[in-house]
C-alpha cells in the first residue's frame, strides 16, 4: 500500500495525457495540463513523506522532538504550485490571441498552416 | 488514529464527496451552492485534522480557505451571473443549503472549541468559523440578488450585436432578438419563414418592440416634414 | 501510508482529476478545477506539508478559475461562433428576394 500515492500519480498524469490529446477546446486542454501538472506535485510529496513524521515546521513543537517529513520536496513542489499558476495564466493569455486571430479555439481547425 | 481523524475523514468521504457531485454535475446554480458547501466542509475537514495530528500550526490553511473559499464563489456567481439568471435556485433549497452550511460549521467548530484551550487558538477557531458563516451567508444572498441582468455588454446572452440580416432597418429591441435569427422581417416586409403579417409599416415593429420615435418605414422622423413620399413621386415621376 | 484519510484524499484527488477531463466545457470545467485545487490542498495537508497546502489552496480556489473563466468569456467574445456560418446562405436568400 506505500505505493498507492505513486499510482495516484501515474493516474493523474495519464488522464491528462489523454485529455489532451482528445480535447476539442484549447481551454479544456489547459485545464487537462493543469491535471498533468498535479501529478508531479504528488509525486514529489509521496517521496518525501515518512510514515508518522510531522510537517518540518517548528512554530509550534520543538525541533527534534517528533520525526518530521522531508523538507526539500516539499520546496519543490511549492516552486513547483506557482510556476504551474504561472504556466497556466500565459497559455490561457495566448488562448485569447488565438482566439482573436484564428477565430476559434478548436485545435482541430488550427491545424492548417494559414499564412 | 484518533477520534478526530476519524471525524475528518467521515466529513471527507460523506459531506465532500456527494458535495462534489454536485459540483460537476447539474444546472449552474446548483453547482455554485455545491461549491460553497465544498469550500466549507473542506475548511472543517482542515481543522479536524489540524486537532488530529496534534499541530496548531494547520489551522492556518482552515483559515486561508475561509477567507479565500468564497471569494471564489463570488467570482463563480459575477461572471456565470447570465447562466444562474436563466434557471435561478429555487429559494427554499438555497435556504435550506445555507442552513445545512450553518449547521456544519457549528457542529464542527464546538467541539473543537471545547478541546482547545482558551487563548490565541481559541481565537483563531472564532474568527474561522465567523468567516465560514459568513462567507455561505454572502454568497447565497449574491446568488438570489446577483442575476439581474447583464451588466456588460459582453454578458448580454446574444453576445455582441449581432450582425447579419437582423438589423436591417429594424429597430431591434433587446428582448426580440433571439439565437438564430431566420425570423427576421425583410425590408420589404417578406419575412422568410417568419410570422407573415403583411402591411409593410407593421413590419418594421415585431411584437415586442416598443412604438418610439424611431425612424418609420419611408425613414422620416415622424414630425419631419415629408421630402420623399409624395414629394417625389411628383417631380420623380415628372422627369 | 495506509491511513485512512490519506486513502479518502487520495480517492478524491483521482475523482475530481477525472472530473476535470470528463468535463469538455470550459465554461463548465473550471467547477472540477476549483474542485481538484481543494482536493489536493486536503490532501498536501494529509502528506503533511501545510505550506504546500497554503499555496495549493489559494492558487486553485480563487486563481485559477478566475482565469478560466475570464479567458472563457473573452474567447466567446472573438471568436466566430458556429452558428454563424448558417448567416451567410440566409443573407444571400434575403437579398435575392429583394432583387425580385
Amino acid at each position: 500500500m506505500t505505493v498507492l500515492p505513486y499510482l495516484v500519480a501515474a493516474w493523474l498524469f495519464l488522464i491528462g495525457c489523454y485529455g489532451l490529446a482528445t480535447s476539442r477546446d484549447l481551454i479544456h486542454a489547459v485545464g487537462c495540463l493543469a491535471v498533468c501538472q498535479s501529478s508531479t506535485y504528488v509525486l514529489l510529496l509521496a517521496v518525501g513523506y515518512r510514515d508518522g513524521g510531522t510537517a518540518p515546521v517548528f512554530s509550534d513543537i520543538a525541533p527534534g522532538s517528533r520525526p518530521v517529513v522531508d523538507p526539500v520536496v516539499q520546496a519543490m513542489v511549492l516552486t513547483d504550485v506557482v510556476i504551474g499558476a504561472t504556466v497556466t495564466a500565459l497559455l490561457l493569455a495566448l488562448v485569447v490571441q488565438i482566439a482573436k486571430r484564428h477565430g476559434t479555439v478548436d485545435p482541430d481547425e488550427l491545424s492548417e498552416l494559414r499564412g | 488514529m484518533n477520534g478526530w481523524l476519524a471525524a475528518a475523514t467521515a466529513l471527507l468521504v460523506c459531506g465532500v464527496g456527494p458535495a462534489a457531485y454536485g459540483v460537476v454535475t447539474g444546472p449552474v446554480h446548483r453547482r455554485i451552492a455545491a461549491q460553497n458547501l465544498t469550500t466549507t466542509l473542506v475548511s472543517l475537514v482542515l481543522l479536524l485534522l489540524a486537532q488530529g495530528y496534534a499541530r496548531p500550526a494547520y489551522v492556518d490553511t482552515a483559515l486561508l480557505l475561509a477567507v479565500l473559499g468564497p471569494a471564489g464563489t463570488l467570482v463563480y456567481v459575477r461572471l456565470l451571473a447570465p447562466d444562474v439568471a436563466e434557471r435561478p435556485p429555487r429559494p427554499r433549497r438555497l435556504r435550506a443549503l445555507t442552513l445545512t452550511n450553518y449547521v456544519a460549521v457549528a457542529a464542527v467548530t464546538l467541539p473543537l472549541c471545547a478541546a482547545a484551550g482558551p487563548g490565541r487558538s481559541l481565537a483563531k477557531l472564532l474568527v474561522i468559523a465567523v468567516l465560514l458563516g459568513l462567507g455561505s451567508h454572502v454568497t447565497a444572498r449574491a446568488m438570489t440578488a446577483g442575476p439581474g441582468g447583464p451588466a456588460d455588454d459582453e454578458t448580454s446572452p446574444d453576445g455582441p450585436a449581432p450582425d447579419g440580416p437582423v438589423t436591417g432597418g429594424r429597430v431591434t429591441g433587446g428582448a426580440s432578438t433571439d439565437g438564430p435569427v431566420t425570423g427576421a422581417p425583410a425590408d420589404d416586409g417578406r419575412t422568410p419563414g417568419g410570422p407573415v403579417t403583411d402591411g409593410p409599416v407593421d413590419d418594421r415593429r415585431a411584437p415586442g418592440d416598443p412604438v418610439t420615435d424611431g425612424p418609420t418605414y419611408d425613414g422620416q422622423p415622424p414630425g419631419a416634414p415629408l421630402t420623399n413620399g409624395p414629394a417625389a413621386g411628383g417631380p420623380g415621376a415628372g422627369r | 501510508m495506509t491511513d485512512l484519510p490519506l486513502l479518502a484524499g487520495l480517492a478524491l484527488v483521482v475523482a475530481a482529476a477525472t472530473a476535470t477531463v470528463l468535463v469538455r466545457d470550459p465554461g463548465r470545467q473550471a467547477f472540477p478545477l476549483a474542485l481538484l485545487g481543494l482536493a489536493l490542498g486536503v490532501l498536501f495537508l494529509l502528506l503533511q506539508a501545510p505550506d504546500v497546502a497554503l499555496s495549493q489552496l489559494a492558487v486553485g480556489c480563487a486563481l485559477t478559475p478566475l482565469m478560466v473563466l475570464l479567458t472563457v468569456r473573452k474567447a466567446r467574445r472573438r471568436a466566430r461562433p458556429r452558428g454563424r456560418a448558417d448567416a451567410a446562405p440566409a443573407r444571400l436568400r434575403h437579398e435575392e428576394e429583394d432583387r425580385e
